[in-house]
């Protein structure tokens, strides 16, 4: 994949979840970008090449280096955040009924402990089912673009 | 085949709208993550030999689940929360909670989002009204579901919070890889830290592998 094709489908997904509400997942990306991306940076000079392992690994240098994210590993951000923010819960919902069966048909709520606020619910019935095949289905899209991403990455 | 952007974005759209929809209305997305561990946790004992069962605030049989969104007390709970009760033969029982508060060896209480302790203590706090200690906990779950990558201080706070709980059995788990936090907690024999992302039937079936031998040495030795 191309910085340009990455750049595009970067801009297309940033615009979709815009349109359905998600700025959200958008900023935590930024967030994420503005950073900067720390990498190891593992020197070692020609004269160690001959030491023994355990002297060589005590003389190597590990360092760390900032720097900016390339288009690409942006977009993999973006794709990471979407799967997590918007798969996640439909997921999260099938991952739990296979792990405690007794909970099917159930709702679980969840509640903030001694404060006055709303109980949410998410309802354990047969309509996550066409939930967890979307996100399914979400999340194949997302990996199909990661694959081409792996390929320019490596 | 090179994908095509319009067409991708085209079929992206089409799902997204939705699943947004339930996004935005839905319990936000780590509150499902520690029910899950919770579930998790109570499946692994099951599995060993255990008699489970989920119990409300008056240690009646739960017959609706609610789970905190925030940290709160054992002792004086604001709501009638849900726990596991999980019980081997000839051996104290133990409970699982989500989200409460545990004193740790400096006295300071912590939040732990999913920690087993023994039942036991569990009644002594629940009549005194103080915080459980580190001592009878047999492990902790930390949860960290992040949708962007999970910052590098994760590692440091479990740790830290792991010393404080007497390196009892603290687990971390993360939606997601992050080489150089698993690396900092894994260089601790006593502390552990897996991926357990959504959907993933191979990283619950390792939380489970590893849950169970915890649960497994309780059935053998007795010992938190």
């Amino acid at each position: 994949m191309t910085e340009e094709q990455a750049t595009d489908i970067y801009e297309g997904l940033v615009s979709l979840l815009g349109e359905h509400g998600l700025s959200w997942v958008i900023d935590e990306v930024h967030a994420a970008v503005t950073e900067g991306k720390t990498e190891v940076n593992e020197s070692k000079s020609p004269q160690d090449e001959g030491l023994l392992f355990a002297h060589r690994r005590r003389r190597t240098g590990v360092g760390y280096v900032q720097r900016d994210w390339t288009n690409q590993e942006r977009l993999a951000l973006l794709i990471n955040a979407i799967e997590a923010a918007v798969c996640g819960p439909a997921l999260i919902t099938s991952d739990l009924l296979e792990v405690v069966p007794a909970w099917s048909n159930h709702s679980l709520a969840f509640a903030a402990d001694g404060l006055d606020r709303e109980i949410d619910f998410v309802p354990l019935d047969g309509s996550i089912q066409d939930r967890v095949a979307l996100a399914r289905g979400l999340v194949g899209l997302l990996q199909e673009i990661r694959g081409e991403l792996d390929a320019n990455l490596d | 085949m090179p994908i095509s952007t319009n067409q991708i974005l085209a079929e992206i759209g089409t799902r997204l709208g939705p699943l947004a929809k339930d996004v935005r209305q839905s319990t936000k997305h780590y509150d499902l993550y520690e029910a899950l561990t919770l579930g998790l946790v109570a499946k692994s004992a099951a599995d060993v030999g255990a008699t489970v069962g989920f119990l409300d605030t008056n240690l009646k049989q739960a017959t609706a689940y609610l789970f905190r969104s925030s940290p709160g007390s054992l002792a004086n709970p604001g709501q009638n929360f849900t726990h596991a009760e999980i019980r081997f033969a000839n051996l104290p029982p133990l409970e699982a909670h989500a989200g409460i508060w545990i004193a740790g060896k400096s006295q300071v209480p912590h939040e732990c989002d999913c920690v087993v302790l023994r039942k036991d203590e569990a009644d002594a706090v629940r009549s005194s009204g103080r915080t459980p200690l580190w001592g009878p906990v047999l492990l902790h779950a930390e949860c960290k579901y992040y949708t962007k990558p999970i910052p590098f201080w994760q590692g440091r706070n479990f740790l830290g919070l792991t010393l404080d709980l007497g390196w009892k059995g603290g687990i971390l788990l993360m939606n997601q890889d992050r080489a150089n936090v698993t690396q900092l907690v894994r260089s601790r024999k006593m502390a552990s830290a897996l991926r357990l992302q959504p959907g993933n039937t191979a990283d619950r079936q390792d939380v489970l592998k590893l849950l169970r031998r915890k649960f497994r040495r309780y059935r053998e030795t007795g010992d938190v």
